[in-house]
Formats: C-alpha cells, sequence, structure tokens
C-alpha cells in the first residue's frame, strides 16, 4: 500500500535541514542509550559490591566472635612480649656478671703457691688482690691474667713483697 | 507560507536538539554519581577485605600458638614478675646456696625502684663458704629467675675461708593493662624474641607449694 503525505508539501522541511535533524536525533537515541548502558552496568557494579561488602563483613563478625573467644590466647601473647622485651632492657642493663666470670676463669688456673685475697666487683671493673708466696707462682700468676680474652685492659695498681707472706699483688680489670 | 516552513525547520532541529541535550546531561550527571558512588563503595570493600585478611591472619596465629603460650608465661611471668621478687629471690638463692656449700648469713632487702619501664630492687646478702664455692655461686645466680644482674660483689679470703658481701639487682615490671584493638595486626614472635625466650626458658624458677585446705578438726581439750 502506498504511502500517503496528507501535509502540505511546501511546510515540511527539506533537504540539509532534514539531514542535520536525523543527524541529532541519532546522536540522542545514541547517547541515552550510553546512559542506560552506563547506568544499568554501574548498578550492577553497585549490587555486586554491596553484596561482597555484606558478605566480608559477615565474615569478619564471625572471626571476630572467634578471636574473641580466643582473647586468653591473646593476652598471653601480649604478655610474653611484654615480659622478652623488659627482660631485654634488663639484660641491656650494666651488670658485673662478666666480671664475675671472669675472676672465675682466673682462680680456676692459679696455682698452689698463689691465692687470692680480696676481689671487688662492680659493673664494668673487677679489682683484685693475689698474694704469691714463689716467685714461679708470681710469673703464672701473670701469665694467667694476661692471657685472658675477657679483659679490656688490665692494671698494675700495687705489687709488693713481703718476706712473711710473699708477691702481693693487685689488678684493676676492665671487661670488654 | 515562508514562516510555516522556517517555523518547521527550527522545529525539526530545535526538538531533537533537546533530546540529545537532556540525554548528554542525564549521562553526565548519573556517569558522574555512579562513579563517585562507586569508587567511595570500592575503598569500603578494600577495607573490609583489609580487615578480614588481618582477622584471619590473627585467629590462624592465636590458635597456631594457643597451646604454647600458657607455659611461656609461666616461665616469664616468673622470670619477669609482676610485684616485687625480693622474697622469692631469698628463696631461690637459699635454694642454691644448699647444694653450692656456700652459707648464706644475712640478707637485705633495699628500697625498690620504679623510676623506669622495669623496676627493681636490691637485695645484698652476706655468704660464707670456699672460695672455689662462692665465686661459681655468684656465676650461677644469673641461671636464676627472676632475672636479676650482680650490682656489686666483695670477696674476702683468710686461711681457706673466703666470705662475700654481694648486692644484686631484681627486677620485676607490672602487667600491660591493654589489649591490642581486634582489628589490629599480630604477628608471632621474631627470631630475636624466640632466641631470647629459650634463653630464659632455661632460667631455674621458683617452686612454688600449694596449701590445701583442710576440714576443720574437733579440738582435743588439753585438761583431760
Amino acid at each position: 500500500m502506498a504511502a500517503i503525505n496528507l501535509l502540505p508539501t511546501d511546510i515540511s522541511p527539506k533537504g540539509p535541514v532534514v539531514k542535520i535533524s536525523n543527524l541529532i536525533k541519532n546522536l540522542a537515541v545514541i547517547s541515552f542509550v550510553l546512559f542506560l548502558l552506563t547506568a544499568l552496568g554501574m548498578l550492577a557494579m553497585f549490587v555486586l559490591n554491596s553484596v561482597q561488602i555484606r558478605s566480608l563483613n559477615e565474615s569478619s563478625e564471625g572471626l571476630k566472635t572467634s578471636i574473641k573467644s580466643l582473647e586468653t590466647t591473646e593476652q598471653g601473647l601480649v604478655l610474653v612480649r611484654d615480659r622478652l622485651s623488659k627482660a631485654k632492657l634488663v639484660l641491656a642493663d650494666e651488670s658485673g656478671g662478666e666480671e664475675a666470670e671472669g675472676l672465675g676463669t682466673v682462680t680456676s688456673g692459679l696455682p698452689g703457691s698463689v691465692s687470692l685475697t680480696e676481689a671487688v666487683i662492680s659493673k664494668k671493673v673487677l679489682d683484685t688482690t693475689f698474694i704469691a708466696t714463689d716467685s714461679q707462682g708470681l710469673t703464672t700468676l701473670m701469665a694467667l691474667i694476661i692471657s685472658q680474652d675477657a679483659f679490656d685492659k688490665v692494671d698494675l695498681v700495687s705489687f709488693s713483697f713481703n718476706p712473711n707472706a710473699g708477691y702481693v699483688s693487685s689488678f684493676s680489670m676492665k671487661v670488654k | 507560507m515562508k514562516k510555516g516552513l522556517f517555523t518547521a525547520n527550527v522545529s525539526a532541529i530545535l526538538i531533537p536538539s533537546v533530546y540529545f541535550l537532556v540525554s548528554i546531561i542525564l549521562f553526565v550527571f548519573g556517569a558522574r554519581t555512579g562513579i563517585a558512588k562507586i569508587s567511595e563503595q570500592s575503598s569500603t570493600l578494600n577495607e573490609a577485605r583489609k580487615t578480614q585478611g588481618v582477622l584471619q591472619q590473627k585467629e590462624r596465629l592465636l590458635r597456631q600458638i594457643e597451646t604454647e603460650v600458657s607455659s611461656q608465661v609461666d616461665v616469664l611471668a616468673n622470670v619477669v614478675p609482676e610485684k616485687n621478687p625480693a622474697l622469692i629471690m631469698i628463696s631461690q638463692l637459699k635454694n642454691l646456696a644448699l647444694v653450692s656449700g656456700v652459707t648464706i648469713t644475712t640478707f637485705k632487702i633495699g628500697a625498690q625502684n620504679d623510676a623506669g619501664m622495669v623496676s627493681f630492687v636490691d637485695l645484698s646478702y652476706d655468704a660464707d663458704g670456699a672460695l672455689t664455692s662462692i665465686i661459681p655461686f655468684l656465676n650461677t645466680v644469673k641461671t636464676l629467675a627472676p632475672i636479676s644482674t650482680i650490682d656489686t660483689a666483695k670477696i674476702n679470703q683468710q686461711a681457706g675461708a673466703a666470705s662475700a658481701n654481694v648486692r644484686i639487682r631484681v627486677y620485676f615490671a607490672g602487667y600491660p593493662t591493654k589489649l591490642p584493638s581486634l582489628t589490629e595486626v599480630v604477628n608471632e614472635l621474631t627470631d630475636e624474641e624466640e632466641g631470647l625466650l629459650d634463653t630464659l626458658s632455661g632460667l631455674t624458677l621458683p617452686v612454688f607449694s600449694t596449701l590445701n585446705p583442710q576440714e576443720p578438726t574437733v579440738r582435743e581439750n588439753p585438761f583431760n
């Protein structure tokens, strides 16, 4: 069936106006379709993210409950870490422990003719006084003290000879 | 007639242009709002993922150490006790002296010092015995819990008998009062901490005896 145009042909738009009008119409349709697609895409993403967030939050709540049930263990871990840090501070503190060890090493190697009469242990310094009844013992004592790696510095503070007691020598030793 | 043609031409351009403009405005407005919302939601999602990761790691670690942590607490709570450990240390020294062949004659407890992060109390004692016993005794004190350091020691020896006046410093510290936040990362002990824990686990712990409650008994009449 043939199309019939009932409008007067002289007032309908013609030529380039129709083309521009069609172009704008097409652009309007395309942009509207794009808008719809974008809106749908975003809506889908929004819904998907919302579902994921809800799922993660539910899972996190479960984990929080589980962690709360392990609170005693967590308290223990916090306490262990705290005690270790405190012990580390104490061990870093100066002590006469190394001096006592050094004194132990020296006295364990003394010959029978040498005896310790006095020792004062303080932080970083060990003061000692020995009596050697013969010169051989004195030599051994000197060699023993010098051979100790634990001491950074050894000062011979005093040295005397008493015919009744023997050689009396005092040392001041500093631990490394 | 010309006016009618002009109006028709304008209408033919204007009406689709309005549609086009409205579509563009909708597109721009919708896209801007949508992107802002989705971006905000994405950051929430990332935050939720991060929180879940932290919680999973924390739960796994706590389950993993659940069995061993109580024994570690037992050791470390004795190594660095919560309260002044002077009396515990005296007991430890007496026990050690007994097996070392050293006699401790006097004990003196000084005032406690709470100035630093770790508090301490000075404990002085006099010990008698052979020099070969006293020096190893001094060196063994550091293997006792609570943790202590030698402050000063004066040793004298005459006619084969030695005596020592020793001052040691015994340490203690209050327990932590706060737990970290639930969503805060908790890490396992570092190698350094593990090493220190091993060393401290080798210390001799004090032995506590527990007195069990007894049922009341009928007192016998002492005048019968």
